[in-house]
C-alpha cells in the first residue's frame, strides 16, 4: 500500500476540517462526510493493520496493536493542546463558546487518552513482560488522564457558567503543561517505553498504515469534538433559560431564551 | 508487502525456545486491543447520540 | 477591577504557573534526581548503600551469559552497563519465565535486590523494545540478532544519545 493513499486521507479530512471552520453554511453536512470517512477509514485501516500489514521481525504479530494505540495517543494530545489553546483564549476574549470547546476537547482527550493507555497496558504486557510499570512516559500519561478527569469533575461542581469557564481554564492551562513533559519524557529521561519511531525507522508498508489509521481516527476525532461541542452550547442554552440559574423574585422566564 | 513475512513467525515458531528473542503469537492481546478500542469509539458515538441537542436549543447557538 | 482585566491576570498568572513549572522540569536537574533505573556501574558506585533496599537496574543483556537450571525454572544472566560488552556488568538471579523477547544483547530493567553476594535477586524483569517497525530480512532468524540489531534496541545509560 503506498504511502500516498494515506497522506491524501489526511489531507481529504484536513481540507473538509478546513471548508466547516471556514463556510459555517457547511457545518451542518461537512460533519457527516467525516464521520463516513472515519468509520470507513477504521474498518479499512483494522483490517490493514491485523491482515495486511507485514509480522515485526521481533514482536512478530502483537505490534499491531501500535496502529491503534499510537494514533489514540496523538488525537488525546491533539484535542488537549485544542483544550489549551481554547482556555487561554477564553481568558482573553471572555466568549463562553470558547468554553464550550474546552469542555468538548478535554472530554475527547481523555476518551482517546483512556484507551490509548489501555492499549498501551494491553501492548506492554506481551513485549515488556508487564501490563505496567511507573516509568516516566507511563507516568505522565497517568498524571494526565487524572488530572483531565478532575478539570471535567470541576465543571461539574461549579454551577455559576462564568466562574465555571474561568476557573476551568485556568485548570487547563496549567494541566497542559503535563503534555509537553508527557511527549518528550522518553527523550528527558531514562524509561522502559521507547522513544518516539518515524517514518525513517518503520517498513514503508507499516508507516503508510499507520498514516492511514492516523488520518481515520483524526476524522473521528473532529466529528466527536465538534459533536461533543454542540451539547455544550445546547446545555448552556437550556441553563440561561431555566428559572433556577435567575437571580430569586426574578419572576418569569424570559422568553428570547426559551 | 510480500505475503510470506506474515507467515514467518509461524514458521519459526516449532525451532523457539522461551526467550528467544521473538514474539511468537499473542493475537489475543491484539484481539484485545483493537476490540477495547471498536467498542469504546462505538460507545463514545453512542453517548453522543443520547446526550444530542435537542430542538429547544436556539440557532444562533449551534 | 474591570472582569475583562481580572481574566487578564489570571491568565498571565496561570500560564506563568504552567510554564515555570514546565521549565523546571525540563531545565531543572530534575532528571538526575528522578532516575527511573540505575545502571550497573551506578548500582556498584553506591556500594553497601545499594544492599538492602528494592532497586530498578537497567542495562543489556551480557552475550554469552544467559544460563538457565536445568528444569527452566531459574534464570541467571549479567547486564551489562552498554552494548560495550566489557563494560561494568552485574549478575543478576531471576525465579521468573521472562518475556518471549528476552535475549542477549536487549536491553532490560529489572526490580530486586542486591547484597553483598554481588548476585542482584529479582522477581520482575521487564524488556526494552526498539522503536523500529519492519519485517523481518530475507534469512534472518531471531538466533543472530544478538549482533545485527546490538545498537538499535534497548537503553544506554550513562551515554547520552
Amino acid at each position: 500500500m503506498p504511502t500516498w493513499t494515506s497522506y491524501v486521507l489526511l489531507l481529504a479530512v484536513l481540507g473538509l476540517f478546513g471548508v466547516h471552520l471556514a463556510v459555517p453554511a457547511t457545518r451542518a453536512w461537512v460533519w457527516k462526510v467525516l464521520a463516513v470517512l472515519g468509520v470507513g477509514g477504521v474498518v479499512s485501516g483494522s483490517y490493514l493493520a491485523l491482515a495486511v500489514a507485514p509480522a515485526d521481525h521481533e514482536m512478530g504479530d502483537v505490534y499491531r496493536i501500535m496502529f491503534a494505540h499510537v494514533p489514540e495517543v496523538w488525537m488525546a494530545l491533539l484535542a488537549l493542546c485544542v483544550n489549551f489553546g481554547a482556555s487561554v483564549a477564553f481568558l482573553f476574549r471572555k466568549d463562553l463558546s470558547l468554553d464550550a470547546l474546552s469542555e468538548a476537547c478535554a472530554e475527547v482527550g481523555l476518551f482517546f487518552g483512556t484507551i490509548g493507555v489501555l492499549l498501551g497496558a494491553i501492548w506492554g504486557r506481551p513485549t515488556w513482560g508487564v501490563w505496567w510499570d511507573w516509568d516516566p512516559r507511563l507516568t505522565t500519561a497517568a498524571i494526565m488522564l487524572v488530572v483531565y478527569s478532575g478539570y471535567l469533575a470541576l465543571r461539574k461542581f461549579v454551577d455559576d457558567p462564568e466562574k465555571r469557564a474561568t476557573w476551568s481554564a485556568v485548570v487547563g492551562i496549567i494541566a497542559a503543561s503535563d503534555l509537553p513533559i508527557l511527549w518528550f519524557s522518553v527523550r528527558w529521561w531514562r524509561s522502559l517505553h521507547q522513544r518516539q519511531s518515524g517514518a525513517g525507522k518503520m517498513d514503508p508498508t507499516i508507516w503508510s498504515i499507520l498514516m492511514w489509521n492516523t488520518a481515520a481516527l483524526m476524522a473521528l476525532t473532529i466529528v466527536f469534538a465538534y459533536q461533543r461541542y454542540r451539547i455544550a452550547q445546547a446545555t448552556r442554552a437550556r441553563e440561561v433559560a431555566l428559572p433556577s440559574a435567575l437571580p430569586p423574585d426574578s419572576g418569569d422566564v424570559p422568553s428570547e431564551a426559551a | 508487502m510480500t505475503a510470506p513475512t506474515f507467515l514467518i513467525p509461524l514458521l519459526w515458531a516449532a525451532e523457539l525456545k522461551p526467550g528467544e528473542g521473538l514474539i511468537v503469537g499473542g493475537w489475543e492481546f491484539v484481539w484485545a486491543a483493537w476490540g477495547v478500542t471498536w467498542a469504546a469509539l462505538a460507545l463514545y458515538a453512542l453517548s453522543l447520540w443520547l446526550r444530542r441537542e435537542t430542538s429547544e436549543t436556539p440557532k444562533e447557538l449551534r | 477591577m474591570k472582569a475583562s482585566s481580572r481574566n487578564l491576570l489570571i491568565a498571565v498568572a496561570a500560564l506563568a504557573i504552567a510554564g515555570a513549572g514546565l521549565a523546571y522540569i525540563a531545565f531543572g536537574n530534575l532528571g538526575e534526581n528522578l532516575v527511573y533505573y540505575w545502571s550497573p556501574s551506578e548500582m556498584l558506585a553506591h556500594g553497601d548503600a545499594a544492599y538492602g533496599p528494592t532497586i530498578r537496574l537497567g542495562g543489556v543483556v551480557k552475550p554469552g551469559s544467559i544460563e538457565w537450571n536445568a528444569g527452566h525454572t531459574a534464570l541467571s544472566f549479567e547486564i551489562n552497563d552498554n552494548h560495550e560488552i566489557e563494560s561494568p556488568a552485574v549478575k543478576v538471579a531471576a525465579s521468573l519465565t521472562p518475556p518471549q523477547m528476552f535475549r542477549e544483547g536487549i536491553g532490560v530493567v529489572v526490580e530486586g535486590t542486591f547484597d553483598k553476594s554481588k548476585v542482584f535477586k529479582t522477581n520482575r524483569l521487564m524488556v526494552n523494545h526498539s522503536n523500529e517497525y519492519r519485517p523481518p530480512k530475507p534469512g534472518e532468524k531471531p538466533k543472530n540478532w544478538g549482533a545485527t540489531l546490538s545498537d538499535s534496541s534497548g537503553p544506554t545509560p550513562g551515554k547520552a544519545k
